[in-house]
């Protein structure tokens, strides 16, 4: 196998704050094959968006490494950064936030185009129009202003502005959050197409489990910092392994009021990245955590099937026999 | 029955834009009781926000509500003045915004953010301003609430965001809560725990909601009765049971259609076909006749809101704004269509 387009070793992203070092990101291995969509789930504030931020190198990693394409770029300055910059992309939630109001979609598209010096004018017009078409908005929209655009529309925009410099990553942070169904599904599917036209990687993270079913390749499930399980959509849906995963299915709205489910939820309280618990950091709210977990962190084991999960009793393909197991254990 | 705690009449709101005058809202009616979850469903551009916004005179730039009322407890809100109705926002009625980083200040820490609202609405202390700014946190389920209600709105995840911003509207005990889009940035177990916390305030405190998503799982687990937007106006109205069992108009028929089956990932996604009116010149008749699959030549006619004692088929308290529905139609037109 070739070097993965993207590789994170035991990435660390820690924020100084008065009350100490805030784990963000607490050592996470990793990576992405060109052409392939990994999805990332987990709990708010687990440090999804840092991981993405930092392995695409908009924050300066506090420890670990990322290398692109076997190469490493995780302290590069920003100049030396600059000629890798245009392989990775990123597009958030909410688009019109981050794009400048005073500009037409056209000069915004074009901006990346420009800051590369890639082109003349002229050339760059062209382009903005055959990225326009491409991304379903009709160049005609160049001379429009990205607010007069609905949601679906200045995504549309951003997704645009994210592939004019035919990047090889492009890290999608809740782009569909915002959406409604029918729009989500337009956007889902254009991206689908993007990669299967490109051969395009897409780092895809979102909450919405059933839409990551369809685009994802592999999913990884972080929880406080920490890579917890990793594996082929299919596998992961159909026999998660994980305490937390499990946990996270259990929780996803049925939308069927027959279905309802009333209760409080309790699931004990979300340990903070301020005051990691010891051992499995999953402990304080796992209902199988034994002594052992309380005081050693399980590393993560990846299966020949692919299969990655970081715990010392990890849930079978048949849940029946797991509480036997942890007795055993 | 006791009066609605809201009720809206006839709500027409418009943007005035440099491209034309948009038709948000075209005539909304809507009732609320005490203690009642009303969710509030359609595609984007339906008009969910601006009827929101357009109860608390909160529009952006170009917004104008040209008719009708919308009477709280007594008062119409539309008639009050910016200094009576600055009373009423963040007190009695809390919002949370569709869009939480816009709403929140970032030159100030969150913490601060809470405190004057609370300081505003309420004569107590600033220690207990704060007391209760941590215990909101806390709520919230935001970890080290005490250290973290220092930070800046940027050193807070999206979705942290989201539910500071959902405290500050929980703040006063409101009686009504608006919340536009409350947990899109969550994921589903916190989603949850926030919506159980909702459930409880209305338990506990008989706070009424309007919940607005798009999110039809969310619907079904937290909603009473449930509203469906479509071009401006009230397509369908029910129950939340009857909406999911027996979805009389077409529109509400294709959005139970598009969710996708969280069991299958070879499903294909099937949006509703077609794409949204524009509501510069919204159609003449049944705004989704164009990208209805029942459409026949009397939709060309605005159909009116139909309720059960129009037709049989209808459950009590189920409307529907469709020609399907008029009296005069075959009984079996609905069944053989649908
Ligand atoms: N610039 C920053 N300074 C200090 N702390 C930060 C900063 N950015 C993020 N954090 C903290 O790091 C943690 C992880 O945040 P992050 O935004 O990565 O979460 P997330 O997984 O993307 O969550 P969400 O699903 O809510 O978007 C949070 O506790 C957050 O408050
Ligand atoms: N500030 C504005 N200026 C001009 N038009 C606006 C403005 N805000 C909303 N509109 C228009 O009003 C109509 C209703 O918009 P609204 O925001 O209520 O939709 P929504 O149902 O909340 O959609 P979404 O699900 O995308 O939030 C749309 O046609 C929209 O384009
Ligand atoms: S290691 Fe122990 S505490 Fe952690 S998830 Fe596994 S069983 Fe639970
Ligand atoms: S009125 Fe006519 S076009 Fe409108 S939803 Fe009913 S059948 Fe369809
Ligand atoms: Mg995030
Ligand atoms: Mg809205």
């Amino acid at each position: 196998m070739s070097a993965p387009l993207l590789e994170l070793k035991n990435l660390q992203m820690h924020f100084p704050t008065r009350q100490g070092p805030l784990k963000a990101v607490d050592g996470i291995s990793l990576s992405i094959q060109a052409g392939e969509t990994l999805g990332l789930v987990g709990e708010s504030g687990c440090g999804k968006s840092t991981l993405a931020r930092a392995l695409i190198r908009l924050y300066r990693p506090t420890g670990g490494r990322v290398l692109l394409d076997g190469q490493e770029i995780t302290t590069l300055s920003d100049s030396a950064m600059k000629p890798h910059r245009r392989r990775m992309q990123m597009i958030f939630q909410d688009p019109v936030a981050a794009l400048n109001g005073r500009m037409t979609v056209g000069e915004l598209i074009a901006e990346p185009l420009e800051i590369m010096n890639i082109g003349t004018a002229a050339i760059r017009r062209e382009r903005v129009k055959e990225l326009l078409e491409k991304v379903g908005l009709g160049a005609d929209a160049a001379n429009r202003f990205p607010h007069s655009f609905s949601g679906g529309q200045r995504q549309r925009v951003g997704i645009a502005r994210a592939i004019a410099l035919e990047p090889e990553l492009v890290v999608c942070d809740e782009p569909i959050s915002a959406l409604d169904v029918s729009i989500q599904a337009q956007i889902v599917n254009m991206l689908s197409d993007l990669k299967r036209d490109t051969g395009l990687a897409y780092l895809f993270i979102t909450h919405d489990l059933s839409m990551l079913r369809h685009i994802a390749d592999r999913i990884g499930v972080m929880y406080l910092g920490k890579l917890v399980e990793i594996a082929p959509s299919e596998a992961l849906h159909a026999a998660p392994r994980h305490p937390y995963t499990e946990l996270l299915w259990s929780a996803i709205p049925v939308p069927d009021p027959a279905a309802r489910r009333d209760d409080a939820f309790e699931t004990g309280e979300v340990p903070s990245p301020l005051d990691i618990p010891s051992g499995c950091r999953f402990h304080t709210r796992c209902p199988y955590a034994s002594p052992l977990c309380k005081t050693t962190e399980p590393p993560l084991q990846t299966g020949a099937d692919g299969h990655g999960v970081a715990c010392h009793h990890p849930l079978p393909s048949s849940p029946s026999t797991h509480q036997q197991e942890i007795e055993n254990a | 029955m006791t009066a609605p705690l809201l009720s809206l009449r006839d709500l027409r709101t418009e943007y005035r834009t440099d491209r034309g005058t948009v038709q948000a809202v075209r005539g909304v009616d809507l009732t609320l009781h005490r203690g009642e979850i009303l969710g509030l469903v359609g595609e984007s551009g339906s008009g969910k926000s601006v009827t929101c916004m357009s109860i608390l005179k909160l529009l952006k730039r170009g917004g104008h509500i040209t008719s009708g009322t919308a009477v709280y407890d007594g008062t119409d809100l539309l008639k009050l003045s910016e200094a009576q109705l600055s009373r009423v926002r963040g007190d009695k009625i809390g919002v949370v915004f569709q869009d939480p980083m816009s709403a929140l200040n970032p030159t100030m820490t969150v913490g601060r953010q809470i405190e004057e609202v609370l300081l505003q609405h309420r004569k107590i202390s600033k220690k207990a301003a704060r007391a209760r700014a941590i215990e909101l946190f806390k709520l919230v389920r935001i970890p080290s609430a005490e250290t973290r209600i220092d930070n800046y709105p940027h050193e807070f995840s999206g979705g942290m965001r989201q539910r500071v911003m959902i405290a500050i509207a929980l703040a006063c005990d409101p009686d009504l809560l608006i919340a536009d889009e409350p947990t899109t940035a969550l994921d589903v177990t916190i989603q949850r725990q926030i919506l159980a916390l909702l459930k409880e305030l209305r338990d506990r405190l008989g706070m009424a909601i309007i919940l607005v998503t798009h999110d039809l799982g969310v619907i079904a687990e937290t909603a009473d009765r449930v509203m469906v937007l479509y071009g401006g106006q009230v397509m369908e109205q029910a129950r939340v049971t009857d909406l999911f069992e027996a979805p009389q108009h077409p529109y509400t028929r294709g959005l139970l259609a598009a969710i996708p089956d969280p069991r299958r990932s070879d499903s294909a996604l099937s949006p509703v076909p077609g794409s949204p009116p524009d509501m510069r010149a919204p159609p003449s008749g049944c705004p989704f006749a164009p990208r209805c699959p029942n459409a026949m030549a009397i939709c060309l006619t605005p159909p009116d809101l139909y309720g059960a004692g129009d037709t049989p088929r209808l459950r009590p308290a189920q409307y529907t704004r469709c020609w399907l529905a008029d009296p005069a139609a075959p009984a079996d037109l609905m069944e053989a269509t649908g």
